[in-house]
């Protein structure tokens, strides 16, 4: 009895894990598919997509972006989170409660109205369009993750330890340098690879925001109309998808080490 | 004490600088941008309640609003649906690989949100998956599209991106029921199946609204996956913002209905937090 | 009919791991214990000795890999916990976190579906048998570690359960609330009349709470007695070292007489009680005699049969005065003296040749 409900769950789980990979697995069969056709049935396998990478010129432009983008942006919204984190967790002061809920709103504001606002925004001071204005997009998205990941991490352990290294002789700013920070650095690490992900990955902001240099995911995007470059976006995809995994994976394993 | 005044300054000053000029001015902005006539040239100047009253007028809006509001609730629902029993699972029969099981669930969430839309529609075509399987088992006579542009593959796709982000709230809360509530229960004399209802359900419920959250809310804003597999019948009000801004460029409409989306969001937000609370107390009332 | 409220026959659990055969671990051992109807009995013994799995079988949260459980004479073994008339206080207390206290307490009757107005009543009866009434609309979150312990008590009597099972149910509280706790738990078991089945690991709870104790170890019972036999005549050096202090002596078995025994420890001779089992001549025991039985006179004015010994070290205690011994076999032994009448504190300072004595029958030869 015990046993057919445990296969059950067993198969529910299987059956689950199948459709999430399944879609993905799909993206990756294509990328060696001998075809300019992204369809079924499949031709035959090629590394041709593979090679045809380093000549997309245009999507290694994109590609270049993104990385410079999400490496920029998640600095910044990586060091303002954790300043942001610090105040909230280790002060109490008026206007703590206001300051926790508007920086904390951007995760309940649906990303078009963000793009919209920052969009209107920029034109109403006729800021040109560029990856910098993307760039603000995404600090803005990626502030209230880092405040919860690393927040969670400075309410973990207790302020003891730096009234023990202040009472050792250290002044605010050393004891911040040399016992908080890097107590908390796994969660500002991970924090910062969240970020890099997102900002990597995000579309529906950046469309708005975007200028002349277009990200990676804008650029896809731009490619779904021309079904013929759609197995070199697949292939690239491909390699990004892998890419990313690994990251997160190595974020994830720094999270719960923390 | 100033010292501490000082300090907390240095800290708070740059992010909220930033929060402020990159938040809150560009809603507020927005908000005085939909009394605008137009976005350029002499109408930028121009004051007007027009596009409140195109807005009223046009019952087109209001229906896609609520048809969005339908479609997000029912992502969250086959989310929930889906996420609980898997989570359960891992966490009452999984074991100690359960961390490892969990971590194979959320892998596909890390990968390309446009990506994974992609392949959806890559399954739903006509030359695609679904359709070849149907039709080696009889089930359908032609290459055609399955379920391909509509209201249903933009449900089916949203599902399947959002529901590792549902699955992970739920572990936790289900992680943090100590067992021995379990054993408590069964002790005072609930059968497994009551000892859920009573115990493990309500204890979980913070997990379950989270995911909700979790779905809810980007899925209300959705444009993107309508825009590739909705087709003309899965379109969401996101589709009719980013229209006023990229073909009618009718910017303050734009604004206008980012603001009504805004306030309808929050007003469902309000209006969820609050029903939870009141159940709360019903489900205290219940037991006692 | 047995006429017990809870027996175990050869009631044994092997926990398997998940890393396959080979790695079981043998929690309890071929436990037999028969425990009246109405008693406060206590399972005792070090972490891991299997006192809280042989607990939690009775309660059903495990099941047994061999033997038996019977609760008022029914056998019970692959009777899930909420069909078993029995309760139990987790040592966490387990209150859940989402009910006020009087919703916690009415859990019970409630999943009997009990009518509201009798399970009221029965809610605010059994939270003054706590002594705890008008804190029915708190959540547990806002109680003391002591109040949410009565809480979980009440919980669990609510029931009317023939059998109360309790883990470490004061382990949680400081001293001070324990001790409190300590008879106010008594009192209550008396005046409910339930069979308490108590498990803890420290001594003086159980000799002060308990009408008999199981003493545990490694999965089995080494000893079933009432507190003072438990402590005055422990049946293995287990027992006798786990309850209370022991020195422990290399003896041998040198002649016997009706209620007492002649033995051979550190070359001298020195008396004990006789035992239970026979004992044959020459045979090689340990001597068990408690520091407090001992009696220490200086070398010169004692003679008959005593250990004689060299002051190593005096510690003052308050009440008593700690003096630790050293034999010419090199063994230690430790005596407590009271500090009455100038005996004891300031009698002998270390260095000082001592003799030790004690009536025969508080010195125990232990074979095991």
């Amino acid at each position: 009895m015990r046993r057919r409900f445990f296969s059950a769950a067993w198969a529910y789980y299987i059956l689950l894990v199948i459709f999430l990979y399944l879609p993905i697995g799909l993206l990756i069969v294509f990328s060696f598919n001998d075809s300019p056709m992204v369809v079924f049935p499949l031709k035959g396998f090629t590394l041709k997509w593979y090679g045809a990478l380093a000549q997309a010129r245009e999507m290694l432009a994109a590609l270049r972006n993104s990385l410079i983008l999400g490496l920029a942006s998640s600095a910044v919204a990586t060091f303002l989170g954790t300043m942001a984190a610090l105040a909230a967790v280790r002060y109490r002061f008026p206007g703590r409660g206001v300051f926790m809920a508007v920086s904390a709103m951007p995760l309940v504001i649906p990303y078009v109205v963000l793009g919209v606002a920052l969009l209107i925004l920029f034109s109403t001071f006729n800021i040109e369009r560029s990856l910098f204005t993307v760039g603000i997009g995404h600090i803005v998205i990626n502030i209230p993750y880092v405040m919860l990941i690393v927040g969670a991490r400075l309410v973990g352990f207790p302020s003891s330890l730096e009234e023990a290294a202040m009472d050792l002789g250290a002044t605010y700013w050393g004891t911040l340098r040399r016992v908080t920070i890097p107590i908390a650095m796994p969660a500002i690490v991970a924090a910062f690879l969240t970020s890099f992900t997102t900002s990597f990955d995000e579309f529906a902001v950046s469309f708005f925001l975007t200028g002349t240099e277009v990200t990676l995911p804008i650029y896809v995007y731009s490619q779904l109309r021309f079904p013929s470059r759609l197995p070199v976006v697949i292939t690239l995809s491909a390699i990004v998808m892998t890419g990313s995994v690994a990251l997160l994976l190595f974020a994830e394993s720094l999270r719960r080490k923390g | 004490m100033r010292d501490t005044r000082s300090r907390l300054l240095i800290l708070i000053t740059p992010p909220a600088l930033l929060l402020i000029m990159f938040f809150v001015l560009p809603m507020l902005n927005m908000a005085t941008f939909s009394f605008r006539q137009g976005a350029f040239g002499e109408e930028r100047h121009m004051w007007t309640l027009a596009h409140y009253r195109e807005f009223l007028r046009n019952t087109a809006f209001q229906r896609l609003l609520g048809r969005s509001i339908a479609m997000a609730f029912e992502t969250s629902l086959y989310c929930i649906i889906l996420a609980y029993p898997l989570a359960y699972f891992l966490i009452f029969r999984a074991g100690e690989r359960r961390v490892a099981l969990l971590t194979l669930v959320l892998v596909p969430a890390w990968t390309s949100f446009l990506l994974r839309i992609l392949a959806w529609k890559l399954i739903l075509s006509s030359e695609g998956l679904l359709s070849g399987l149907l039709q080696a088992v009889g089930l359908l006579a032609e290459p055609k599209p399955v379920l391909l542009y509509s209201r249903a593959a933009v449900v089916v796709a949203l599902t399947y991106s959002w529901l590792p982000f549902v699955a992970l709230p739920i572990f936790a809360a289900l992680e943090r029921i100590d067992p021995h509530l379990l054993e408590a229960a069964a002790d005072l004399g609930c059968p497994p199946w009551r000892a859920f209802l009573r115990v493990t359900l309500p204890l979980s419920l913070p997990g379950v609204v989270a995911g909700f959250f979790f779905v809810f809310i980007p899925t209300l804003g959705e444009w993107v996956t309508p825009a590739l597999v909705g087709g003309v019948d899965g379109i969401m009000y996101g589709n009719i913002i980013q229209d006023q801004f990229v073909r009618g460029l009718n910017w303050p409409m734009g604004a206008l209905m980012s603001l009504v989306m805004l306030l309808a969001m929050l007003v469902l937000l309000g209006l969820l937090v609050w029903l939870l609370k009141a159940l709360h107390v019903e489900l205290g009332d219940l037991i006692g | 009919m047995s006429g017990f409220s809870v027996e175990l026959r050869e009631l044994t659990k092997v926990f398997g791991t998940s890393h396959g055969p080979g790695n079981e671990v043998v929690a309890v051992r071929d436990v037999n214990l028969g425990i009246h109807p109405g008693e406060f009995f206590t399972l005792l013994g070090p972490s891991g000795c299997g006192k809280t799995t042989t607990l939690r079988l009775i309660g059903g949260f495990e099941m047994p890999t061999r033997g038996e459980i019977f609760i008022e004479g029914e056998p019970m073994s692959h009777v899930p916990p909420y069909r078993r008339p029995v309760n139990i206080v987790f040592q966490n207390y387990a209150l859940f976190p989402h009910l006020t206290v009087a919703q916690n307490v009415a859990f019970g009757p409630t999943i009997k579906g009990v009518p509201r107005a009798e399970r009221e009543r029965r809610v605010q009866e059994a939270l003054a048998l706590v002594r705890l009434p008008n804190i029915g609309n708190r959540k547990p979150s806002q109680l003391s570690g002591g109040q949410q312990q009565r809480v979980a008590l009440a919980r669990a009597l609510i029931n009317e359960p023939a059998v109360l099972l309790l883990d470490e149910p004061l382990g949680a509280l400081d001293l001070k609330l324990r001790k409190q706790m300590q008879s106010e738990l008594k009192h209550l078991q008396q005046q409910v009349g339930i069979t308490f089945i108590y498990v803890t690991h420290d001594q003086e709870e159980a000799l002060t709470m308990s009408d008999r104790i199981a003493v545990m170890n490694e999965g089995q019972v080494l000893q079933v007695g009432d507190p003072v036999t438990i402590y005055e005549r422990p049946s293995c050096r287990f027992v006798a070292d786990f309850i209370g202090e022991t020195n422990f002596l290399r003896a041998q078995v040198v002649g016997k007489e009706r209620d007492r025994i002649c033995l051979c420890v550190a070359g001298e001779r020195v008396w004990a009680g006789a035992t239970e089992e026979p004992l044959r001549e020459g045979q090689e025991v340990t001597l068990a005699i408690r520091p407090e039985k001992i009696d220490l006179l200086s070398a010169a004015q004692a003679n008959g049969a005593a250990l004689t010994g060299v002051v190593r070290e005096v510690v003052y205690l308050g009440t008593d005065t700690r003096f630790v011994v050293i034999l010419p076999s090199g063994e230690t032994v430790v005596a407590r003296l009271q500090n009455i009448g100038g005996h004891g504190l300031g009698e002998f300072a270390a260095g000082d040749r001592v003799k030790l004595l004690w009536a025969a029958e508080d010195a125990r030869p232990l074979t095991g």
